[in-house]
């Protein structure tokens, strides 16, 4: 695929007219990084004395995630009234943070597996970081739907929720939506589990590998245990290759279905303004517009901190950025279909339930929306925005933010608003409700602090892979 | 957590940073506290015996006996008070339909408190089953509905009323989504709650177009002289919290041959129960030569066994 004069003998003679230019790819690993240095650089951040900013970063998280786990305890022995949870308004934050963290955690698997099967090898300096930020996504979004529920206890029994065979053939309802969700989002976190850590393989070995060479018997055997034996041989990575390959194959199907699915608790219910055939693309794109949004969150910062700017390039914000953008706008065309749709159907509760989002009483949630999840990504259409990290991280919170938001108005309104005016209702939540919510940030940031502390954060074999000294004989621009 | 205390320069503590600390900390162990309180107090917790019951369809009658003896037995350690709860079952050629006439209807709420105490509904945080709405004469237009007059007197000049519950679907939305079969449609009509099933998801509550469903948000209390001992297991026994619950056309009753609670007490005539499959049954007498109004929202498509209609 290389371009121009080195190959000027075999090339048409179209191509001397019209004189192509040349358009050089950015180089994946600047600065002509040779393998030890990625090795030394991403190993280094294991190896090292543990950080004074990680401790405390890890002791306010700790802290943080204590709320969740105060906040459920209380829920659990005291009944969901603790939340804002009234009639009618009866899903509320619960879902919203649900639907919200699972969201999130659509970024990884695109990474990992859509963007491995196209050969997208920018994904390799992200793909580690997001495949757990997706994980512990999924940590994060399974508390609400399993805490939610009135009667736990009942709830994680097999042969309620989970279909448990018995000889009576008594199984879950398998015609509602929350059922599918159980399927979805547990196979979802379990291909993600397993892709994430046969990825990890390879370097498990090599930190088992430098622990041993520096004497540190104990890190040594506990990475050899997860390795579990890799010694790098020809069998040995061709089978990998294959797995990882099988697993891309698996997961890929698994970034459309798992919100589709999640979509559907709202569109398979009659409420206006969630019975609608538009919800699950819009959930897709607007899982992985979050997503995104997250993994530029969470990237940048540790970019900075650990001084990766050679291995996540300015190419690689920028590619992540045009995803943004591109998503984003998905999600504001779905805004604008949603409300053709309520007119066009002629149908008075559908029409009303939209005029009421955008003017009724939750209408300033619904302007944040807009604002964040329509106007925000139009920003990075400009190159100049684009190469300025501070400002694109803090537009990647606005996407956060828009898209918890989005999720509000979604579930809220509709349910606040229904069918009958009779049965109206407004939500706000309780003190309980916030803490929870705020702990799973703890929760979340806890689990990922000691990922960056434990795990290399980047895959250094495929890094080693698309830096131009593993293909010496290209064309200088080839990878 | 001890990390991020501020510490002098050379690593001791500081007077200053001890002392917040120690009032950090002794805040957080004072929240800690408050939320473990109820733990500790926690009093209804499922025992072993109903971990083990099985699901309501598959249960042998010798099965429903041992189970319905648990039920005394809770009820009694609670309120003091021997219940009889028995498990009917839908009469055969029996399905029964509603019929609710909005002229007669004067919005008095006594079939609201009817059903209060008949089926041992929680007074404490109040659930009730039926709301009335007051809508001014000459339009169905449900946005004029209020179900929250507070009169000296009713009827109000210029209103009817219109008391909603339950509609019995024939297509019952609540039923399709509840994740673990904890509703179901019966052969009478009538959709049940398996109280004892329900994981408390309230997804059949969000799938309602009626608002017809209740959820215990809190642990729920009755008076011990107000329960009502005559129960039944798909019923009015007395619920847990975190469950659902809703109008079951007063199954203790009317599978016993009786009028539900609300028709018996409505002091004007206006509901109206019985058997849609017998001709000569006053409701099949009243869809067949009444003014039937409506279905409540049939454009849902649930259609409903709850009628309204006119003596015109």
């Amino acid at each position: 695929m290389s371009h121009g004069s080195d190959q000027a003998v075999a090339a048409p003679a179209i191509l001397s007219e019209v004189k192509p230019a040349v358009l050089p790819r950015p180089a994946l690993v600047a600065n002509n990084r040779s393998f030890s240095w990625i090795t030394e650089k991403i190993c280094g951040i294991i190896e090292e004395k543990t950080p004074r900013w990680w401790w405390v970063c890890f002791g306010v998280a700790c802290f943080v995630a204590s709320f969740t786990v105060a906040g459920l305890t209380y829920l659990v022995s005291t009944g969901v009234g603790v939340w804002g949870h009234r009639n009618p308004v009866n899903w509320a934050w619960d879902i919203v943070n649900f639907v919200f963290w699972i969201g999130i955690g659509h970024a990884g698997t695109l990474i990992s597996a859509i963007l491995c099967l196209l050969r997208q090898k920018w994904r390799t300096s992200i793909n580690r970081a997001a495949e757990a930020m997706t994980i512990f996504a999924v940590v994060c979004a399974a508390i609400f739907p399993v805490f939610h529920v009135g009667r736990i206890w009942f709830a994680l029994m097999p042969g309620y929720l989970f279909p448990f065979p018995n000889a009576n053939y008594i199984w879950p309802n398998f015609r509602s939506p929350l059922e599918w969700d159980v399927f979805a989002v547990s196979t979802y976190g379990t291909v993600s589990v397993l892709f994430w850590y046969v990825g990890l393989l390879p370097d498990l070995a090599i930190l088992r590998d430098r622990f041993f060479a520096a004497g540190n018997k104990f890190r040594s055997a506990l990475y050899g245990f997860f390795a579990m034996g890799w010694r790098g041989s020809n069998r040995h990575w061709s089978n990998y290759e294959m797995a990882y390959l099988v697993l891309a194959g698996i997961s890929t199907p698994l970034v459309l279905s798992v919100h589709t699915i999640v979509s559907f608790d709202f569109a398979v219910s009659l409420i206006p303004g969630w019975h609608t055939t538009i919800f699950p693309p819009y959930f897709v794109a607007g899982a992985i517009f979050s997503g995104f949004g997250m993994v530029l969150t969470l990237m940048l910062p540790l970019r900075a901190i650990y001084k990766l700017e050679d291995l996540i390039t300015q190419y690689h914000i920028d590619c992540m950025c045009k995803i943004t953008l591109a998503t984003g706008t998905m999600v504001g065309y779905a805004y604008s279909m949603e409300f053709f749709i309520a007119w066009y159907s002629a149908n008075p509760n559908e029409s009303f339930a939209f005029i009421n989002r955008a003017f009724g009483h939750y209408a300033w949630a619904y302007w944040i929306m807009i604002t964040c999840n329509v106007i925000t990504p139009q920003f990075f259409w400009f190159k100049k925005i684009r190469h300025n990290t501070a400002l694109v991280w803090i537009l990647s919170i606005f996407v956060n933010v828009g898209m918890w938001f989005e999720r509000f108005v979604i579930i809220v309104t509709s349910l606040a608003r229904d069918f009958l005016p009779s049965s109206w209702g407004y939500y706000s939540p309780s003190i309980v409700e916030i803490f929870t919510f705020f702990g799973t940030f703890g929760v979340f940031s806890v689990l990922f602090l000691l990922f960056i502390r434990f795990l290399p954060i980047m895959p250094m074999a495929e890094l080693k892979a698309v830096t131009p000294a593993a293909d010496p004989h290209a064309a200088p621009d080839h990878h | 957590m001890s990390q991020t205390t501020p510490t002098a320069p050379d690593g001791d503590v500081t007077r200053r940073s001890f002392l917040r600390t120690s009032a950090v900390l002794a805040t957080g162990l004072a929240a800690v506290a408050a939320s473990l309180k109820p733990l500790f107090e926690m009093d209804d917790l499922p025992s072993a015996e109903q971990f083990m019951q099985k699901y309501y369809r598959e249960m042998t009658p010798a099965d429903m006996a041992v189970v319905l003896k648990r039920i005394s037995n809770e009820v009694e350690k609670q309120y003091g008070i021997r219940p009889h709860v028995k498990d009917y079952k839908p009469m055969d050629g029996v399905e029964f339909v509603y019929a609710l006439n909005l002229t007669r209807c004067i919005g008095c709420r006594k079939c609201v408190h009817a059903c209060v105490g008949e089926n041992n509904q929680s007074r404490n945080p109040e659930i009730q089953y039926i709301r009335v709405l007051k809508m001014p004469h000459g339009t169905f237009d449900l946005d004029k509905g209020d179900h929250n007059y507070a009169p000296e007197s009713v009827p109000e000049k210029g209103f009817f009323y219109m008391p909603v519950q339950c509609q019995q679907c024939h297509n019952p939305p609540c039923v399709k989504v509840c994740p673990v079969h904890a509703t179901w449609q019966e052969t009478d009509g009538i959709t049940v709650i398996d109280y004892d099933w329900c994981i408390g998801c309230r997804y059949c509550e969000a799938a309602c177009p009626y608002w017809a469903r209740r959820f215990n948000f809190a642990k729920p209390s009755i008076p011990k002289d107000r329960l009502n001992p005559e129960m039944s297991y798909l019923g009015n026994r007395p619920r847990k919290k975190g469950v659902m619950e809703k109008c079951h056309f007063c199954i203790q009753r009317t599978r016993a041959g009786r009028y539900p609670a609300c028709v018996e007490v409505c002091p004007v005539g206006a509901r109206k129960f019985g058997n849609i499959l017998d001709p000569n049954s006053e409701v099949s007498k009243i869809l067949s030569t009444k003014r039937v109004f409506m279905q409540l929202k049939e454009d849902v498509g649930t259609n409903p066994r709850f009628f309204y209609y006119f003596d015109v």
